[in-house]
């Protein structure tokens, strides 16, 4: 499915051994098991990359921002086609944020332990770390929500984060497994990541992001999205559909 | 530069050792100056109680002082750090104080990405905590000014960051409710770039939800302010 007005192309499986993108571009990498999206970050260069070495801009934690790239294998994309205006707005939401995430990299592994629920949170999609008054030092992010709030700063709203199916542990496992280590460990408590009580939670996926982008350019920019369940997964039948 | 090599923070397998936040403290008054950015870092990610509080500010205050100008990425990024928690525990009525930090000419110019730390937290601490009075520190006001005259120059603004700077030293403006709010609203009309007004026009429409169950008076205010709306806006 092409749109041939704005030449716009709908989320799409990469099964090349390169890929051409456009900046911000969203990358979905599958997690263990194939179309399920666990991870999830904004393309930081155009052109032509290697699908198994896309540079990204994330929440990995911590949050990779310019100057501190990382790389992800890609397993998918979802294209906006954003105006220069968007990808500006875009930029300046990662200039404002991406300091606050910078220190992580100056702690080791043992810090960074101790202190991952300080970096990160899963629900809600974005929170603001307090202190004892309500003040805050920085915004906490899941990856997913990273990339959402990024589009949101452009004016993009691409879900409806008040609409999310509830997920239950098992699925929280399977989206986000390194935080899961770390809960079943006692390193880090469920609620310190936002799950409080037995769930389910409405916590925002990467693939539900994927299916945003696979509409039309002007559907992404007039409706938020409403995910559903299967949505968790981007499969190559979702592809174009 | 020597940055971090941790590929993956969730994959070591050593029990993380709690530390509390009196060693921290501790740590950070033997170290004084010299602390590593590690440990300031760490410090700005823990909580500390009101007895702790009035010791670690001077502590980070003095590293701030001492580390600004530094040309060490990771000096600057623990300077950031340290900035932050500073500005986000500081009595609110000492906030006059910070103007010193966007002091021009002073040994160096300041790093672009301190001058964001200082005008994005000034916002913050006055989003959660609207002024009780109009215009509480005329001076940092007036830094907040010159940084907004400087950066919104149509050739300076497109820069990396240099936007970032200039909304955030508007969003500060307009929070403390300075006398300069308008002025820099209305340097917001004069400005070429339609996406940079509603950018500043966005974030202020959070500040208006932000103070609608704390200040009444603000939100006025605001509504005032905002009916000199740039013509783009």
């Amino acid at each position: 499915m092409f749109e041939f007005a704005g030449f716009h192309v709908p989320s799409f499986r990469i099964d090349t051994p390169s890929v051409s993108l456009n900046v911000f571009d969203v990358i979905g990498q599958d997690g263990e098991q194939p179309g399920f999206i666990s991870h999830t970050g904004l393309a930081e260069n155009e052109g032509s990359q290697e699908t198994q070495q896309i540079k990204i801009l994330d929440m990995g934690p911590p949050l990779h921002g310019p100057s501190y790239t990382t790389t992800i294998n890609a397993s998918a994309l979802g294209r906006a086609e954003l105006s220069d205006d968007e990808t500006r707005k875009i930029r300046i939401f990662i200039d404002q944020h991406a300091s606050e995430h910078h220190a992580f990299q100056q702690l080791n592994e043992r810090q960074v332990l101790r202190l991952a629920s300080e970096m990160y949170c899963i629900y809600p999609h974005a929170a603001p770390l307090l202190e004892h008054d309500g003040r805050y030092t920085r915004i906490r992010f899941s990856c997913s929500g990273f990339v959402f709030e990024a589009y949101r700063s452009a004016g993009i709203n691409l879900l409806n984060p008040d609409a999310l199916p509830l997920i239950d542990m098992a699925v929280i496992k399977m989206a986000y497994p390194l935080e899961a280590r770390l809960m079943e460990s006692a390193r880090v408590t469920p609620d310190s990541l936002g799950l409080r009580g037995i769930g389910p939670w409405p916590v925002l996926l990467c693939g539900y992001l994927l299916h945003a982008l696979n509409r039309s350019a002007t559907s992404i920019r007039d409706r938020a999205y409403t995910p559903i369940t299967k949505d968790q997964r981007f499969t190559a039948e979702d592809a174009g559909a | 530069m020597v940055r971090s090599t941790i590929k993956n923070p969730f994959d070591a397998r050593e029990a993380a050792t709690p530390v509390s936040p009196g060693e921290l403290l501790s740590d950070l008054s033997q170290a004084g100056t010299n602390a590593p950015a590690s440990l300031i870092c760490e410090v700005e990610l823990t909580r500390f109680d009101a007895e702790q509080r009035p010791v670690l500010l001077p502590l980070l205050w003095q590293f701030i002082l001492d580390h600004r100008n530094s040309n060490v990425l990771d000096e600057l990024v623990a300077v950031g750090s340290a900035i932050r928690k500073y500005i986000a525990l500081m009595p609110m009525d000492q906030m006059g104080q910070l103007a010193v930090l966007l002091e021009p000419g002073y040994r160096s110019a300041s790093p672009i990405e301190l001058e964001i730390e200082i005008a994005k937290m000034i916002y913050r601490n006055f989003e959660i905590h609207p002024p009780l009075n109009p215009d509480p520190h005329p001076e940092l006001a007036q830094r907040l000014w010159e940084m907004v005259q400087a950066y919104t120059n149509p050739r300076v603004l497109l820069r990396d960051k240099y936007s970032a700077a200039a909304s955030l030293a508007i969003q500060a403006i307009i929070a403390m409710r300075s006398q300069l709010a308008e002025q820099a609203w209305q340097t917001i009309a004069a400005c070429p770039y339609r996406w940079f007004a509603e950018l500043v026009s966005d974030s202020i429409e959070r500040l208006r939800e932000a103070w609608s169950q704390k200040s009444p008076d603000g939100v006025a205010w605001l509504t005032a302010l905002q009916k000199h709306a740039p013509a783009h806006v």
